[in-house]
């Protein structure tokens, strides 16, 4: 048996988890790496959705464009969002809405671990909590 | 004292390297690399959580191996000076930066293209700065 493949199909597949409500969350990577640094933010609306869509929507969009940062940003979240939990989040509209960049410390890797924070941050905040009795 | 051991300069006193990294560099005598230094190296990475990067491993194993290309030893200077300037008391911001000047190399987003080797920024490409890829 193929696992990976069957892996992928299965993730392709399986039944999406429902997001609750529109949550806007932020993530970030901000890590020193030795001789260099890593950094980049981003600011995401998550909303639900029929389907996942994928919108930018920020005053810096070429900027950010300009060496694929946005793309890596969506796949670092889809790294969570489709692993996570025991459904994957599938059905989500995703606006990023803000994207901080450092001229010496932003790259592509760094956004991507911008958006897994950002999708960890959206799980945390859609998170049911236990409310202590009183 | 501990530096100029680690260091295992084979010529001129460590001083004497206060341009490393320019283009003279290549005139003068290159420091042996020594299994101590490159110890000391992995200990600080290892406190900064950097240790197991990709592009840090794959510096050190090029050192390991025998490599001595100008990124190669700054790569093993810049590391072996920004730990001691943080034993001394610097910030890791000012330590990187001090050492950056030190070795004569500006501080930019193209920096890592003098403390990594082409191949390693090939490597791991994404995870550099599109302006220190090669070209």
């Amino acid at each position: 048996m193929n696992y990976f493949e069957k892996w992928l199909t299965d993730l392709a597949q399986r039944q999406t988890m429902l997001l609750p409500k529109a949550v806007r969350v932020a993530g970030v990577r901000d890590k020193i790496l030795g001789p260099r640094s890593d950094y980049a933010k981003i600011d995401v609306l998550c909303e639900p959705a029929d389907s996942l869509e994928i919108k930018f929507d920020l005053p810096n969009l070429q900027e950010a464009q300009q060496h694929g940062y946005l793309d890596w940003a969506v796949m670092g979240m889809l790294d969570v969002l489709m692993t996570e939990n025991t459904y994957p989040l599938r059905n989500v509209r995703l606006t990023i809405k803000g994207a901080d960049i450092d001229s010496i410390k932003s790259n592509q890797m760094a956004f991507r671990h911008a958006g897994r924070n950002a999708a960890r941050n959206l799980f945390e905040a859609i998170r049911p909590k236990v409310i202590p009795s009183t | 004292m501990l530096l100029t051991l680690l260091f295992s300069l084979s010529g001129p006193a460590m001083g004497e390297y206060s341009d490393f990294g320019r283009s003279s560099l290549a005139a003068k005598t290159l420091p042996n690399v020594t299994e101590k230094g490159l110890a000391r190296i992995e200990s600080h990475l290892g406190n900064l959580g950097a240790l197991d990067d990709g592009a840090n491993q794959a510096m050190l194993s090029r050192l390991r191996s025998g490599q001595t290309t100008t990124p190669d030893i700054n790569f093993y200077m810049h590391e072996l000076k920004e730990s001691a300037r943080m034993r001394a008391g610097l910030d890791y911001d000012a330590a990187h930066k001090a050492t950056l000047q030190w070795q004569g190399i500006p501080y930019g987003p193209a920096s890592p293209a003098q403390i990594y080797h082409p191949d390693v920024i090939r490597q791991f490409s994404t995870e550099f700065n599109p302006a220190a890829w090669p070209q």
